[in-house]
């Protein structure tokens, strides 16, 4: 009699621990959407960032506070416009860059305007090397050390995975240029 | 000493009394109401404002979850972005500055919304007019105009075309009505965000643009 | 008498329960996975030999390498591959049989693969050179489908020169489920 009681309590106590642990696990656990795990690959303008399918070089970061296409009036800004010119070589698979974006030590994420679309990143075929300017729009304070990030494309299911994350070298005294910055449409050609 | 007892028995039966069924029921009934009374005291029943309870003047910074929104002025106008010839729309000029942490494309559905005073109603989907060059979304922290174009008077579905009624007069204010946002975590999402009802409005004068 | 077991062999039958619900994890994720990247194609077909796949017929038709193609619009200059680029062309024709499917909701992924690489259709190419109507498995408008009746589909590609030598058409359908590879 004394032996099942104690067997019950025992399962009882048992059950009321892996509840407990479950509640603890879930609620310290990041939230997978928010907090995606990423194996980053780390480097510095004039560098070639490598991930097994993705090859990465800034070639040139600039600064200004308007910026123009090949069409249409100047682009102007109040703010500071960070322009980031880059060559990414695609291979095995095609990259849609859907996910690229500008990360300020604030904490602040920045996507590429949608007004130099036809100048910035898009789908580059496997052995094909495209050659773009991503312009991001920033108040003056978030620039300082900001990264360029290449994430993953994303599909159905968000799994653990390599992203691209390149230091662009911006400090508080980085020069701005004083005119309209010629910014080219991207192009594309057979890499190597 | 009778009537102490007679008081402590009459005590007895009215607490007995309560003990039964009847007595509950009356109990609970006497707290429903007690509890009404407290709430329509308190204005709990009083028809919610549908321009909110707030009040801003054009030009003041309004402070929202997310959103910096500055009302500048209306218009009524009746040409495009481009200076063509289009339908009457009351034209609303916005300053907005985007306070979250990832870019977005624009404000919710409804954050903000037109009415005119003794009606006819605007149409209640704005179109956006290319403004400063901006054709794309809102970047954290940076403060970008935003022009709004309500087709006023809405048009109506009439054998299967759209047509718009003619203007009946020239609004002298319009109520542009302000909405808030919560957050609203679900299970699949952590960062999702849902519109309050009304929270203030800005009453606005209508400057006549129109050719 | 007690029927239930002793403390001696509640470990061991944890240790069994723990043990498959390890290996149904095991077969649930593999399962997972192998749907990410299909093993291979249910059927592979050359030139001109019909493969019946989900109760869908897929006959090559044409599996070209060039750089330089005729216009799909009289008159318009030839369709060229930029320096160090080829084109390549595919045709192929698509019967469905099985009335269980329905001809409203027919998608193929088509890519082209050689070795680890894989390439998507080229809008522009596609667009422009001479090709038959269709450009996917997919009904339109103007070009429904009808059971037992070929469907002839034409799609191009952009690769660097020389890839195309041992590339393959992969038409993949039902999310990935099913697939067949056309090759030269």
């Amino acid at each position: 009699m004394t032996g099942a009681r104690t067997r019950a309590r025992s399962g009882w106590v048992a059950l009321v621990v892996c509840v407990l642990l479950a509640l603890v696990l879930t609620a310290v656990t990041p939230d997978p959407a928010t907090n995606v795990r990423r194996d980053w690959v780390d480097g510095r303008v004039g560098q070639s960032v490598v991930e097994p399918d993705l090859t990465t070089t800034v070639q040139q970061v600039r600064l200004a506070r308007s910026a123009s296409r090949s069409y249409g009036d100047p682009f102007v800004s109040r703010q500071r416009l960070v322009l980031v010119r880059l060559a990414v070589d695609v291979r095995h698979r095609q990259r849609l860059f859907s996910r690229v974006t500008l990360l300020t030590t604030t904490g602040l994420s920045y996507e590429p305007r949608d007004e130099f679309v036809s100048q910035g990143l898009s789908t580059t075929q496997a052995g094909f090397t495209r050659t773009a300017t991503m312009v991001f729009e920033v108040p003056p304070e978030h620039v300082p050390g900001s990264r360029l990030v290449i994430d993953a494309d994303g599909g159905a299911f968000d799994f653990y995975t390599r992203a691209t994350r390149v230091d662009l070298g911006l400090t508080a005294a980085t020069a701005i240029d004083p005119g309209a910055v010629r910014v080219p449409d991207s192009t594309v050609r057979v890499t190597g | 000493m009778t009537g102490r007892a007679t008081g402590g028995s009459a005590n007895r039966s009215v607490a007995a009394a309560l003990r039964g069924p009847t007595g509950r029921a009356a109990l609970v009934a006497a707290a429903v109401v007690i509890v009404l009374g407290l709430v329509a005291a308190f204005g709990g029943f009083r028809t919610a404002p549908p321009v909110g309870a707030a009040r801003w003047a054009p030009g003041a910074t309004v402070e929202l979850a997310r959103w910096q929104v500055v009302v500048d002025r209306v218009e009524l106008s009746d040409t495009d972005a481009y200076g063509s010839p289009g339908p009457t729309t009351l034209r609303l000029h916005l300053r907005l500055t985007w306070t979250g942490d990832r870019s977005t494309y624009g404000p919710t559905t409804g954050l903000v919304t037109l009415l005119v005073p003794g009606g006819p109603a605007p149409d209640p989907q704005p179109t956006t007019v290319p403004t400063a060059g901006y054709q794309g979304g809102f970047d954290p922290d940076v403060p970008r105009p935003l022009v709004l174009d309500y087709a006023w008077p809405a048009p109506t579905a009439r054998g299967g075309k759209s047509v718009q009624p003619p203007a009946p007069r020239v609004p002298a204010v319009v109520q542009v009505v302000l909405r808030d946002e919560y957050s609203r975590p679900t299970y699949l999402d952590d960062d999702n965000w849902s519109l309050t009802g009304p929270v203030g409005h800005v009453s606005a004068p209508v400057r006549d643009v129109r050719r | 008498m007690s029927t239930r077991p002793g403390p001696g062999r509640a470990p061991r039958f944890a240790a069994v329960a723990g043990a498959i619900a390890l290996l149904v994890a095991l077969a649930t994720g593999a399962h997972a996975y192998l749907a990410l990247e299909p093993l291979g194609p249910d059927a592979t077909a050359g030139p001109g030999r019909t493969v019946t796949v989900a109760g869908v017929d897929y006959r090559l038709d044409r599996f070209a390498v060039g750089t330089r193609f005729a216009p799909d619009e009289a008159g318009d200059d030839p369709v060229r591959a930029p320096a160090g680029t080829e084109i390549v062309f595919v045709t192929f024709t698509r019967t469905v049989h099985d009335r269980r499917s329905p001809l409203d909701e027919q998608f193929c992924d088509v890519s082209l693969r050689a070795g680890d690489d894989v390439w998507q259709t080229d809008d522009t190419v596609t667009y422009r050179i001479a090709r038959p109507r269709r450009l996917t498995c997919s009904a339109t408008d103007d070009a429904p489908l009808a059971y037992d009746q070929p469907a002839r589909i034409g799609v191009a590609f952009l690769v660097p020169a020389g890839k195309a030598d041992r590339a393959v058409l992969r038409i993949e359908v039902d999310g990935g489920d099913h697939g067949v590879e056309l090759h030269r």
